[in-house]
């Protein structure tokens, strides 16, 4: 029984076989094959360089690999529209749209993901000649005297603590301070404006004035001091 | 429009600030490991100047690693699925030459030293039977109108040899019951003959011998043309020498390999693995069985866990002390892959299974024993219960005066020494307790090779391992045909006087559960049976008496078991609602099930159906992570106006994809309420294909898909909505209240690539904005805020604050690659989990290559930056309280000075 079971699986198996091969040839007729061909342009040419580098087609459907003057081949893809991205992990490479037709004509253009109707025709056999290195990290900012310096609370602190600390010092020149006192005697001599306005129009002497009112002010206080 | 590029762009880089790294935080928090996978084939050189192996493996992957360390000095990732998987590595002097492909055979010639290409050559085969590489030509070999015909090709250069020959083959019985090893053919005929016919040249004589056997294999690798017979589980081995047949017995259970020492002398050497320990070694001449005592041995290890090695390929020398010795490669059955010294011990040893991760879980460490016992005395309710303390004044003194006694001491034994850590009593690792931030956890893998790992998330070190050896299968995918392994994270660490328990369901004759402490990978309890056929396990959201959460198990009549079966629960838990989704017949099911309190006698109700009909196939079910909190109810609009966010957590996503004539494919988005069974919305892309991901979060949904038409990776990006006025304000109910459908914002985004995998971020709380983490094709690992994903980026002027405009392309800047130059390939998954730490997210990606990171989406604003400046705080603080008292003092005297003048 068992051996029966045997023998019918082998047959089977054998009208498989046998039309396999017919069945691969009809759908092979009407699928014709391509090869993508191009170079890339790397940065330098050391052979660890040309081993880290990959190209994918429609995000690694198929991929290339690089030989050692930067070329590559992407074999055996049916004919379609396809993108070719370099992938290198230290490098970025603008990718390229390759369209192969029924007929077998290629056409390279650059990538619109926008307007997929632009064309910018580019070479073909691919090259890929624009890269940059990938900055993967941001800069951490580095300590500087100047921008503590010029950090506007350090500012703020410093400038009055130094008007504070220095000018007095400077008060004790000799030199300086006849100056600031020749700058006093100055404004003494020099009568303000506005009291000479109000003198003018009025009539009286200002000081005697403001002395009188200063004693009514004082008075009228203590007065209400009481009165609490 | 230029001014609005500009503005979007000043906007972007202000946003990108948020994420990405500094050049000194690179390793610092991350790590990747690199994999090859399960090796297939392997060659070793022992050239002193090189000292490589070459292996080539099921992951469609040729590498070379250092003989000595194991390390992977180069590698070379082909295609994916057949197109890729490697048919026959052939070393040469300089080269090693691969033939890779099914129906389009591509040969590759890599450099030894550095891995770039030499050559590639490809030729279009769709029939090929067997490839072999003889005297520098590749034969290959197929069978037509009953002839055995061979083709030959120049290896380097692709030129095809003399023309085809054919064989008469009437004795060719079909590939499963013939095997080729060293250009020779060999097959089992029905009548029980062995027929063995040379393949190298136009006319040989076909040998024959009368064996009976069920089941023929080759020695792979071998010299000489060798074959291991099997009959009924009786092993025999067949070799071919001088053009003679020649059959030794083989012990069944070991593995045989056959190498050629010294021009025509044979050595066989045999592998086997009697327990998951231990390797035994024996090694023979091959004519005349006499056993070499130098390489028999046998080797145990305890952290060794392997079944069924075999060796992949051998080098043999004589050593001074005139004994023969090798160096094996040995490749097992669970996937891992060592260096073997015979005699000796393993050299070194790499896990490759952990290239097949179905299932990752992350687990939090148990805490540390002082902590423990400050837990005791001071802990919450619930910790009472567990412990069941009494909380009389007295005990409680006499409790504090114990642990602080308990605290002096061990502060005194680490100050002097005696003890090194204060947790080593525990037994386990010593810095295997949780830290303060919660970002120390175990991960805990299952891999398709049916290996358990559990690895520290810190350094990537594996803590331990399981191997299920004849435990049961694994369950199946029924959406992409892979085993899944649904694992259970049954009782988690918080609870101090239980173990966390993980629980994994297996597939066998009954169903099975294996039980695993995820922190030591032990598993006490082992396995379990149940005798019924689960087609879905569900979490209960309540915790039984002993603190684990049950598990709510559908069998295939639908009817509900709870599980651990008698065990009361805690509380009485809230009406459930479950739903099983079928992908083989598109049937969606809604159910209720009410659970007692008491754990006995569940049953279950049908509530909705719904089936989606052939062609239609369901491809993908989002749900929101259960983990997932949503912080705030509604989005502030510019006029200050609320938009509430419509928050329903029984909303399921389904993805189907239907075949359609016009629009070549349909993929359909239904959201679907799994409580009451309304679609809720559905929305339809025309022209959509694979790869498709889809996520599902808060409340928005994300779908990435291929555009047939305009040959582009679209994103789609979903947003509901309730309107201006809450409509659930306490808690949502999908049955109660208006059934007013949900405002649905909708929009799509080009990315500028083709995505393997992608995952929103989780934080505890859910205060933290949400980014979402892209795996593409060109490994890099994208970190994108979902502000770049929101469907109300405004197509005009700016409504609201902060709103970037609508550009259809989302920018893909290289700082917010968070992977840096650490290329991740064939990402299967990525996996998040919150911290305790609100900030950040852990970040796990698994595929050929093991990454693990984390994250901050808002930057960490719980915790001080790294480059916090401690000494300069410290320098001002100490400045200007010395100032102070010097000051101070002076102005005292000042003051005393004046009061005397």
């Amino acid at each position: 029984m068992i051996c029966n079971s045997f023998k019918v699986c082998i047959v089977l198996l054998s009208i498989v076989l046998v039309s396999l091969p017919n069945a691969n040839g009809q759908s092979e007729s009407n699928r014709e094959l391509y090869d993508i061909e191009g170079t890339v342009m790397l940065p330098n040419l050391t052979t660890s360089w040309l081993a880290e580098t990959v190209i994918q087609l429609k995000g690694g459907e198929a991929v290339g690999f690089l030989r050692k003057n930067g070329s590559f081949l992407i074999s055996k893809v049916p004919s379609g529209s396809y993108i070719v991205e370099v992938v290198n992990p230290n490098y970025v490479y603008e990718p390229i749209r390759v369209e192969i037709n029924s007929k077998g004509k290629y056409r390279a253009r650059k990538v619109n993901y926008i307007q997929s109707s632009h064309v910018h025709q580019m070479p073909y056999p691919l090259e890929f000649v624009n890269y940059m290195p990938a900055k993967y990290f941001y800069t951490r900012e580095q300590w500087k005297v100047t921008d503590f310096l010029f950090n506007s609370m350090v500012l703020t602190m410093v400038l009055p603590l130094l008007a504070i600390l220095v000018l007095p010092k400077l008060m004790n020149d000799p030199e300086t301070k006849k100056e600031m006192e020749q700058l006093t005697n100055l404004k003494h001599d020099m009568p303000e404006m506005s009291e000479m306005i109000t003198s003018f129009f009025t009539g009286n002497t200002p000081t005697a004035e403001k002395q009188k009112e200063k004693t009514k002010a004082i008075k009228s206080s203590k007065k209400s001091n009481k009165n609490n | 429009m230029v001014s609005k590029l500009i503005y979007a762009a000043l906007l972007s880089s202000f946003l990108f600030t948020v994420n990405g790294l500094y050049e000194d935080q690179a390793g610092k928090f991350d790590w990747k490991q690199d994999y090859v996978g399960e090796v297939k084939f392997s060659s070793i050189d022992v050239d002193v100047t090189t000292k490589r192996l070459y292996v080539a493996t099921e992951k469609n992957v040729v590498a070379s690693l250092a003989i000595d360390t194991g390390d992977i000095i180069w590698r070379q990732i082909l295609e994916k699925g057949p197109e890729g998987s490697v048919e026959l590595i052939h070393p040469t002097k300089s080269k090693i030459i691969t033939v890779s492909g099914v129906d389009v055979i591509k040969v590759r010639g890599w450099d030894v030293k550095d891995g770039y290409l030499h050559f590639e050559w490809s030729t279009e085969s769709s029939y090929a039977l067997y490839l072999f590489v003889f005297n520098g030509l590749l034969h290959n070999v197929y069978y037509s109108n009953n002839l055995i015909a061979v083709d030959t090709y120049h290896l380097e250069t692709g030129v095809k040899g003399k023309a085809t020959y054919t064989f008469p083959a009437h004795w060719f019985s079909g590939s499963d019951r013939c095997a080729l090893s060293s250009g020779s053919l060999a097959c089992l005929d029905v009548d029980g003959k062995l027929n063995i016919g040379s393949l190298i040249k136009s006319n040989t004589d076909r040998l024959g011998l009368d064996m009976i056997g069920d089941k023929i294999e080759a020695i792979p690798g071998s010299p000489i043309p060798a074959f291991i017979v099997t009959n009924k589980n009786v092993e025999k081995l067949v070799y071919v020498k001088e053009n003679k047949i020649l059959v030794r017995s083989s012990t069944s259970r070991s593995s045989s390999f056959i190498y050629t020492y010294m021009a025509d002398r044979q050595y066989l050497l045999q592998i086997s693995s009697p327990m998951q320990d231990t390797i035994v070694t024996e090694g023979s001449i091959l004519e005349d069985s006499t056993v070499i005592e130098s390489l028999s041995s046998k080797e145990s290890k305890s952290s060794l866990k392997i079944s069924n090695p075999r060796i992949s390929s051998a080098f043999c020398g004589r050593s001074k002390a005139n004994t023969v010795n090798c160096v094996a490669l040995v490749s097992t059955q669970d996937q891992s892959l060592m260096l073997l010294k015979m005699p000796g011990s393993i050299k070194w040893h790499r896990e490759e299974s952990l290239t097949n991760i179905i299932n990752v879980e992350f687990v939090d460490l148990p805490v540390s024993d002082i902590e423990a016992a400050i837990e005791k005395e001071f802990g919450n309710k619930e910790s009472f219960l567990d412990h069941s303390v009494s909380t009389g004044a007295f005990s409680m003194f006499v409790r504090r005066l114990f642990s602080q006694l308990q605290q002096l001491r061990t502060l005194f034994a680490t100050v002097l020494g005696i003890i090194e850590s204060p947790s080593e009593t525990t037994g386990t690792k010593s810095n295997l307790v949780r830290d303060q931030f919660g970002l120390h956890k175990i991960i805990v893998t299952v891999t398709s090779a049916g290996k358990i790992f559990g690895i520290d998330n810190l350094n990537g070190e594996i803590l331990w391992s399981v191997l299920l050896c004849g435990v049961g299968t694994f369950y199946e995918n029924r959406v992409n045909g892979l085993p899944s392994a649904p694992m259970h994270l049954q009782r988690n660490s918080k609870h101090l006087s239980y173990s966390p328990m993980c629980t994994l369901l297996l597939k066998s004759e009954k169903i099975q559960f294996v039980y695993i402490y995820p922190i030591n990978g032990e598993s006490k309890n082992g396995v379990t049976q149940v005798p019924y056929r689960v087609v879905q396990a569900v979490p209960l959201p309540v915790l039984n008496i002993e603190m684990v959460r049950s598990l709510i198990l559908f069998d295939s009549s639908n009817s509900p078991h709870l599980y651990p079966a008698d065990t009361p629960l805690s509380s009485k838990p809230p009406p459930l609602y479950i739903y099983i989704a079928n992908p083989t017949n598109g049937l969606l099911q809604g159910f209720t099930v009410n659970v007692p309190i008491s754990g006995k006698e569940l049953s279950a109700k049908e509530v909705w159906k719904t089936q989606f009909n052939k062609p239609t196939q369901i491809i993908a079910i989002g749900s929101r992570d259960a983990m997932e909190h949503v912080h705030s109810q509604g989005r502030v609009l510019s006029d200050r106006s609320v938009l509430y966010k419509y928050i329903n957590p029984n909303m399921v996503a389904i993805l189907t994809l239907a075949p359609d004539t016009t629009h070549k494919s349909v993929l359909t988005l239904h959201l679907l309420d799994a409580v009451s069974g309304i679609i809720i919305y559905s929305v339809v892309h025309k022209r959509a294909s694979h790869p498709i991901h889809l996520v599902h979060s808060e409340n928005w949904l994300l779908c990435s898909y291929y555009n047939d038409k305009t040959r582009r990776t679209e994103i789609a990006s979903y947003e509901l909505y309730d309107g201006n006025q809450l409509s659930n304000s306490s808690d949502f109910s999908s049955v109660g209240g208006s059934l007013i459908p949900p405002i649905v914002e909708k929009q799509a985004y080009i990315l500028p690539g083709f995505l393997q995998a992608m995952k929103p971020t989780i934080t505890e709380k859910g205060i933290t904005s949400k980014h979402i983490l892209m795996a593409t094709t060109t490994g890099h690992l994208l970190e994108v805020p979902w502000a770049f994903l929101d469907p109300r980026r405004p197509l005009g002027e700016p409504k609201e604050e902060g709103a970037i405009p609508y550009i259809p392309e989302l920018p893909m800047p290289s700082e917010s690659m968070i992977n840096y130059n650490k290329s991740l390939m064939r990402v299967d998954g990525i996996y998040t989990t919150p911290s305790s730490l609100e900030s950040t997210c852990l970040v796990f990606v698994y595929g050929l290559d093991l990454f693990y990171t984390r994250v901050a989406p808002s930057k960490t604003f719980d915790v001080l930056k790294e480059d916090f400046d401690y000494l300069v705080i410290i320098i001002v603080t100490h400045i200007l309280l010395i100032s102070a008292y010097v000051t101070k003092n002076l102005a005292s005297q000042k003051a005393l000075k004046q009061a005397w003048k």
